[in-house]
């Protein structure tokens, strides 16, 4: 077992209004997972994988990283976000070095690991350009070098795709899937956030779905489905009717 | 592209003049011969000045974005010395300053401390917000590395400080330009506080009746400004572009006449080797928990002491006052109203002109290309250095009064016509094709779409003006010439007289607390309520 949520509630309090944002959720996250959490917006999914990284605290409840409280520091948990979250100071490879500086102190090994994973998300030629420079989709690729370059075991996702353009998320998936499936590469685990339900499908061996706000497991789907999946197969809609059905 | 070429033909034109004056012999060269070392004593104070400013607004404004109780205090006191016109403590500032040093070293140490008081405050502000408004997922970001102590401080605090902190010190060095010429003329008024200087230089020859002598010097006090717009603020400008957050738009390519690459590199190395010391600092100070808890405990004895001393001077000297009101001191409220009727005058002539002409040129293209890079340069003169020419022109006209309200006028169109501008360029096209498409024409369109459109725009616009003017008023009010004393019956005659003609510090004091509570009282009942209605209901969203 990798990871172990257990009984995570968060509340917040905002002008004297308490709000509940997450009600007692409870899972665990396997070597090999591959979860999407999906659910109305506003249900707390963002706040939830907050809270698994570490970034927030849980109101009560505790999240356990191979029997260890989490801290938002492990760099065995890495992080990608929604709007790539680059530093625009920094070059591609000075943003992925910046990563690896509390970990690794020798300038050629920071310099090496970097150069490997910008040739794995394939950007080679790209090391010294600044962030503004770059399409949305090779932000993102950036993001996802810099969050590999750690070597993590677990991958955490914040709708790493939803301000992408449909044709380049659908290529990013691809990818990201084969360096998950690949037993050299990192990550072991991924858990990613998303709202769109055909993605979650498409990608995820578990699909946890949560109610609207107080933020409640509703269901914890396995998918099984043979990999690669086709978005065109009946029993692909099969599911995508399924998670639909239990989110309204 | 423009505007570098045509600051490089106004240095070359200005050069050419003052050559030219200097060929036909209408001034000597061993007046000349002070202007070199002049001009580098007002670089020195500014300089200085600055890299206080840059200290301090760095640590004040980490502090304040930092320390929830440091920032109940620190923001309205901030906006308290933001928005009083600082000129008024200048005599203050010299008399407590000679209290403490004797004789010229006072004095300097007086203008440089006011001008560090006319650029610190906006800096602070400016490194507060930049601190505030980190996107919250960088920081995310850096929490999930494990970024900390001083890896933090040098990848994330400091470069998220760069473009606000680069864009007010262009706001801050001009309004130092205008203190440092003013400090320089306000001392000139009497024999003993003298400070050289380009200021003082101005001022000299002009009451020794060298009239082209003192355009050399406005010359080469306008050529440093553009030198220094040139070389060091718009390469740096462009340079700070990278340290923005905007990935949306493509890089804009810096408008500049030459390459500034290498300036561009060396403004990266500068702060590379800057951050590199505020870590060290850092580092030294936080590695020890001795040495952190001994500096911790050391600031805070220091500030409370400077706090505490301050007070207690005040509390002092107000109740010897109250004790022992001066005579003077009944003139001071009718002073007041005196200034401030000259003040609204220049305001409603700065009104009068600058509405139409905003709209004019923020309508014609034609008119913004060839008239904005002129205006910018014009307006980057401090309006104060231009207190000789006033002189001048008193002498001819004999009106002192007129003069007064023409130098006030100087320094407070430029904020009120380049913030109208900018409003009447932030109208939405669209709204502009909704009133077209209704025939919304003439009257009812500058009653109801123009005038509503531009009033934010005119609220700021306005409440920079007012503190402009109150601090040109500080010297519009008071000349003195060969020996003879003119003046206008005001508050910054009381001062300038209190402080110089007969040193006395109880009316200096008095002066600057009764015109600081009148200012920050117009602020409250006139200019807040507007800006929040402009605010709330002039706003275009976004």
């Amino acid at each position: 077992m990798l990871v172990e949520i257990k009984n995570v509630s968060k509340a917040y309090e905002t002008n004297g209004n308490r709000i509940q944002a997450l009600e007692n959720i409870n899972f665990s996250v396997e070597d090999n997972d591959f979860i999407c959490i999906v659910g109305p917006s506003g249900c707390g999914k963002s706040t939830l994988l907050r809270i698994i990284v570490g970034l927030e605290k849980p109101t009560s409840g505790e999240v356990l990283f191979k029997g260890e409280v989490i801290a938002p520091d492990n760099p065995k948990v890495s992080m990608v976000f929604q709007n790539f979250a680059l530093f625009p100071w920094l070059t591609v490879k000075e943003n992925i070095e910046l990563a690896l500086a509390p970990m690794i102190a020798g300038e050629k090994e920071k310099d090496k690991i970097a150069c490997k994973y910008v040739r794995a998300v394939g950007l080679d030629g790209f090391e010294r350009v600044y962030p503004r420079e770059l399409s949305g989709g090779m932000k993102q690729r950036v993001g996802f070098a810099r969050a590999l370059a750690v070597e993590p075991v677990l991958l955490c996702m914040d709708e790493p795709f939803s301000s992408l353009d449909a044709l380049t998320s659908q290529n990013l998936k691809d990818e990201l899937l084969m360096l998950w499936a690949d037993k050299n590469m990192p990550p072991d685990a991924v858990i990613m956030v998303t709202h769109n339900v055909e993605e979650a499908v498409y990608m995820a061996n578990r699909i946890i779905i949560l109610s609207p706000r107080p933020g409640k497991i509703v269901a914890d789907l396995k998918i099984e489905l043979d990999r690669p999946r086709n978005r065109k197969d009946p029993e692909f809609y099969r599911w995508v009717d399924k998670v639909y059905s239990l989110i309204v | 592209m423009k505007k570098g070429y045509f600051i490089l033909a106004i240095i070359f034109f200005l050069i050419s003049v003052s050559l030219a004056f200097y060929f036909f012999d209408f001034i000597d060269f061993p007046d000349l011969e002070l202007l070199p070392g002049y001009a580098a004593m007002s670089l020195m104070r500014m300089s200085l000045a600055y890299f206080f400013a840059l200290c301090f607004s760095l640590s004040c404004g980490y502090i304040t974005a930092t320390n929830k109780r440091a920032r109940m205090f620190m923001l309205p006191s901030l906006d308290i010395l933001q928005s009083v016109p600082i000129l008024g403590f200048f005599p203050a500032a010299v008399l407590f300053f000679i209290g403490l040093i004797h004789g010229r070293p006072g004095v300097e140490v007086a203008a440089v401390f006011l001008i560090f008081t006319s650029m610190a405050w906006n800096m602070a502000f400016g490194v507060y917000e930049s601190l505030t408004n980190i996107p919250k997922e960088l920081v995310d970001a850096a929490d999930s590395f494990g970024l900390r102590g001083w890896e933090r401080l040098e990848h994330l605090t400091l470069p998220a400080c760069v473009p606000k902190l680069v864009y007010n010190s262009i706001v801050s060095w001009s309004a130092g330009w205008f203190f440092l010429v003013a400090s320089e003329i306000i001392s000139a008024g009497s024999e003993s506080y003298r400070l050289p200087g380009l200021g003082s230089f101005l001022i000299e020859s002009t009451y020794s009746g060298k009239i082209a002598l003192m355009l050399v010097g406005l010359s080469v006090l306008v050529i440093i400004i553009l030198l220094l717009e040139l070389f060091i603020w718009r390469p740096m400008q462009s340079w700070a572009d990278r340290y923005n957050y905007d990935y949306s738009g493509e890089s804009k390519p810096g408008e500049f006449i030459f390459d500034a690459r290498v300036i561009k590199h060396s403004f990266r190395f500068i702060f590379k080797v800057f951050s590199k010391i505020t870590v060290s600092v850092y580092i030294i100070f936080h590695r020890h928990k001795l040495i952190k808890n001994i500096s911790k405990y050391l600031s805070y004895l220091i500030l409370l002491s400077a706090l505490g001393y301050v007070l207690y001077v005040l509390i002092i000297s107000i109740i010897k006052l109250l004790l022992n009101l001066p005579d003077e001191a009944y003139s001071i409220p009718l002073a007041i109203v005196y200034s401030f009727i000259r003040l609204s005058a220049a305001y409603l002539i700065c009104l009068l002109w600058t509405i139409p002409a905003a709209v004019f040129i923020a309508r014609n293209k034609k008119a913004s290309n060839i008239l904005m890079p002129v205006m910018e340069v014009a307006a980057s003169i401090p309006a104060i250095a231009l207190f000789p020419v006033l002189v001048v022109v008193f002498l001819k006209i004999g009106s002192l009064e007129l003069a007064g309200i023409i130098l006030i006028l100087l320094g407070m169109q430029w904020y009120l016509l380049f913030n109208l501008i900018s409003g009447v360029k932030s109208i939405p096209k669209d709204m502009d094709n909704v009133a077209a498409s209704f025939g919304i024409k003439g009257r009812l369109y500058w009653k109801k779409v123009l005038l509503p459109a531009m009033f934010p725009s005119f609220v700021t616009g306005s409440i920079t003006a007012w503190g402009g003017g109150w601090n040109t008023l500080i010297v519009a009010e008071y000349i003195v010439f060969k020996g003879q004393e003119y003046h206008l019956f005001g508050i910054g005659y009381l001062l300038d007289w209190a402080t110089f003609s007969s040193p006395d510090s109880n009316m200096v004091i008095l002066s600057v607390l009764s015109m600081a509570v009148t200012i920050i009282f117009l602020n409250r009942v006139i200019w807040q309520p507007l800006y929040r209605k402009a605010l709330t209901r002039y706003k275009f969203e976004a």
